[in-house]
Formats: C-alpha cells, sequence, structure tokens
C-alpha cells in the first residue's frame, strides 16, 4: 500500500506529461491521429483509472 | 546512530527525497509511457504490416445488393467514354518517352519549369474504363521503391498515393474493397464508380452515408485542394507544417474518366524547392481540374511511367506502401473478388 501510495501520484504526473507531449505533437501533425488513434483512446481511459486510484487513495488517507 | 539503522531498513520509496529527485523521477517515468505508447500507436501497428501484409478487406462495397453498373462489367470500356475521349485513344498501343496510348488508355506527361526553383509533372489521362484507374499496395513486402510497386502491379503510370498503411485508422476503400471504416479528422476524396470523384471535410460526410453510394476508392491523406465550386483554396484542414513549400503529389479531377496525376519536386536547390499548399491548389485550378486532393508528399513524391521513375524523389525517394496505378490489367471478377473476401 506504501508502494502504491508512492508511486500512483508519480505515474499520474508522467500520464500528465505524456499527454502535453501528445497535444503538441497532435497540434505539429493531426494526420497521425495521435489524440484520436485507439493507442491514445486506451492511453486515456488508463490515465482516468490511475487517476481515481490516486484520489481514491488520498480520501482513504484523510478519513483515516 | 538508531535513526541510521531505521532510516536504513526504509524501503526507497519511504524515503524522504530531494524534490530534484521526484522531478527527475518524474520525467523518466513520463519518457517511459510515451515510448510505451508510441510503440503501440506506431511500432506494432507497422510489425504487424511487415508479418501479415495488408488486412484482408471487410468486405466488397458494390457485391451483395448491387445493381447493374453503368459500366460493362466484363472489363470492355463505358461506351460513352470512350466516345467522348476518342481522340485521345489509338486502335493500337503506342508508347513513347512522354505519352502512352491504346484503345482504353491515353496519357501525355508533360515536365514544367517555371525557372522559379520549381519543377513539376502533369501526366494527362484519359481512360475508357473506371477499372484502368486502380489503387494498388506493394505486393512482396509491406512497402518497396515506387518502381517495384508499379512493376508488380502491371502499372503503365503510377504516382504514389496515401500512404494509408501509415495510419492504423481511417476511412478506406481501394478497388471497391473496403478496409477501413474510422472517420478521422482528415479530408478523403472518394472516387465513384461513375468516374465522379468527390472531396469531402471531415464534417461533410458520414460513412455509412458514403458506403450506400458505393465508392471505388477513398484516399485519406489530405487535404482536399479545390473548393465544392473548382476554386483554389486558402485555408487547408491540415497542420502548419504541411503548408510549406515540399515535394509533393496530387490527383486532379476534370470530368469521369479523364484525371491528372501532377508530381511537384522539392528540397533541391537550383532544380525545385517545392510548392507550397496555397499555390498547389492554384496549380490544380489552372490545369482546369474541379476536384483536387493532395496525396503523401516528401520523399514519398514519385511517378513511375513505363517502369521508370519521371521524377527527382527529394533524398533518393523512400519506400511506399500503395500507389495510383493506371493499367491494362482488369480487377478480378466481381464472383472472384466475393469469393476471395469470403
Amino acid at each position: 500500500m506504501k508502494f502504491l501510495k508512492f508511486i500512483l501520484p508519480h505515474l499520474a504526473i508522467a500520464m500528465l506529461l505524456g499527454l502535453v507531449v501528445l497535444m503538441i505533437l497532435d497540434g505539429r501533425n493531426p494526420l497521425m491521429n495521435f489524440l484520436t488513434g485507439s493507442a491514445a483512446k486506451t492511453y486515456m481511459l488508463i490515465m482516468c483509472v490511475l487517476c481515481i486510484g490516486v484520489i481514491a487513495v488520498n480520501i482513504r488517507e484523510k478519513n483515516k | 546512530m538508531q535513526n541510521t539503522d531505521s532510516e536504513k531498513k526504509q524501503p526507497w520509496y519511504e524515503k524522504k527525497r530531494p524534490w530534484w529527485q521526484l522531478v527527475i523521477l518524474d520525467i523518466v517515468l513520463a519518457a517511459l509511457v510515451v515510448g510505451i505508447f508510441a510503440f503501440f500507436h506506431l511500432l506494432l501497428p507497422k510489425l504487424k504490416l511487415i508479418k501479415n501484409g495488408m488486412p484482408d478487406p471487410i468486405y466488397e462495397v458494390n457485391v451483395a445488393e448491387t445493381p447493374t453498373p453503368e459500366y460493362d462489367t466484363e472489363g470492355e470500356s463505358d461506351p460513352e467514354w470512350r466516345e467522348k475521349f476518342a481522340e485521345f485513344f489509338t486502335p493500337e498501343t503506342v508508347i513513347t518517352e512522354n505519352s502512352y496510348s491504346s484503345p482504353d488508355i491515353s496519357i501525355q506527361i508533360t515536365k514544367h519549369d517555371t525557372g522559379e526553383d520549381l519543377t513539376y509533372f502533369v501526366a494527362d489521362i484519359h481512360v475508357a474504363d473506371i477499372e484502368n484507374f486502380q489503387t494498388c499496395f506493394a505486393l512482396e513486402h509491406s512497402s518497396d521503391s515506387p518502381e517495384n510497386v508499379a512493376e508488380e502491379n502491371g502499372a503503365i503510370l503510377a504516382m504514389n498515393g496515401d500512404y494509408c498503411t501509415n495510419q492504423s485508422e481511417g476511412f478506406l476503400v481501394r478497388n471497391g474493397l473496403l478496409y477501413m471504416t474510422e472517420q478521422t479528422k482528415s479530408d478523403i476524396c472518394v472516387l465513384y464508380y461513375d468516374g465522379v470523384v468527390e472531396t469531402y471535410g471531415p464534417s461533410e460526410y458520414k460513412v455509412s452515408d458514403l458506403m450506400e453510394k458505393e465508392p471505388y476508392q477513398v484516399w485519406k491523406f489530405g487535404p482536399e485542394l479545390l473548393d465544392k465550386n473548382g476554386n483554389p483554396k486558402t485555408e487547408f484542414n491540415t497542420s502548419d507544417a504541411i503548408m510549406h513549400r515540399h515535394p509533393r503529389s496530387g490527383f486532379g479531377y476534370y470530368e469521369p474518366g479523364h484525371y491528372c496525376f501532377v508530381v511537384v519536386d522539392g528540397r533541391q536547390p537550383g532544380y525545385s524547392n517545392g510548392i507550397n499548399m496555397e499555390n498547389f491548389s492554384k496549380l490544380f485550378a489552372d490545369l482546369g481540374c474541379v476536384r483536387a486532393f493532395n496525396m503523401d508528399g516528401g520523399a514519398s513524391s514519385s511517378m513511375v511511367f513505363d517502369n521508370k521513375t519521371v521524377n527527382s524523389p527529394s533524398g533518393g525517394g523512400r519506400y511506399i506502401s500503395d500507389m495510383l496505378i493506371i493499367t491494362e490489367k482488369k480487377l478480378p471478377e466481381t464472383q472472384e473478388t466475393q469469393e476471395a473476401v469470403k
């Protein structure tokens, strides 16, 4: 649990930074479908789940 | 001393770390995440393509409840086009350095040197049957040199296409076979069985509606170069990076049975520096086209006639996956194609 508490926020930050990179790439060349491809959709889904996980852990800590 | 011991026993993730170490960790993780994304988005589809070749088409567009097409499906020419373009066709096949004519096909290639670091090639094409105009894939490998792709597919004239295999999504129909059905934000160009060409912006079509009209070819690179009245455009559905002077390939439409391929050389100072999108649009309007569509450019831009490259591709060219071809070779019979699809 302690490991999760440590790594989840960092993973969330990393994925958000990655998303910023993808947005820049998509702006440069929208034809490559960096944001609309199936890999991007999966990426965003994972990111959403991760963010929910981070929030859940935080709320749990607060309620302890 | 006790404090140091307890710190030593702590696992690495529980230890307090300076902020810069955490920032580095985040950046490394972000690079890893982007790397994994790139693998799934770019590399994996290519590896699959190398291993399996082009995926099987989903189904033939024009088979199930096909009304009898207006043109002859037995591989003979459309009498209307034949009559209309009679002056361009010849009873026997005649081939010269820059022209080709036969009972079904007429091709005339002209080189234009504007003297302003701009050289381009225009292939004026008349066909008597829509099947003389096809899109082909690299057969032996997922991509090959334009000359090999043209030769393998029996092309008289070939121009690079939209490099459709570089994207795993889009709306893609080739020779009446449907490969992909996703709507993307790119423009598309549709050639119908009756020889008519239409270009659409992403908000101007629905895949299901177009499928009902039974397209013969759908290309997906873009952007469209002329507006719905055949006038040149000044704003295009593409990124800024693509707007500047580059080598380019484009496909133009005059009327059913009459088309043109245009290839502009570039990135070769002193010979040709390419053309920007706006001037490329004007070029098609000046040629008299009513619809025009930009294909893959850069090092891909290539035109092959009689198995020889006509233009001078930048950087020596590159391997490509698909080409627009003019050929005497007819497509397989509908029945055979249908069985192949099954």
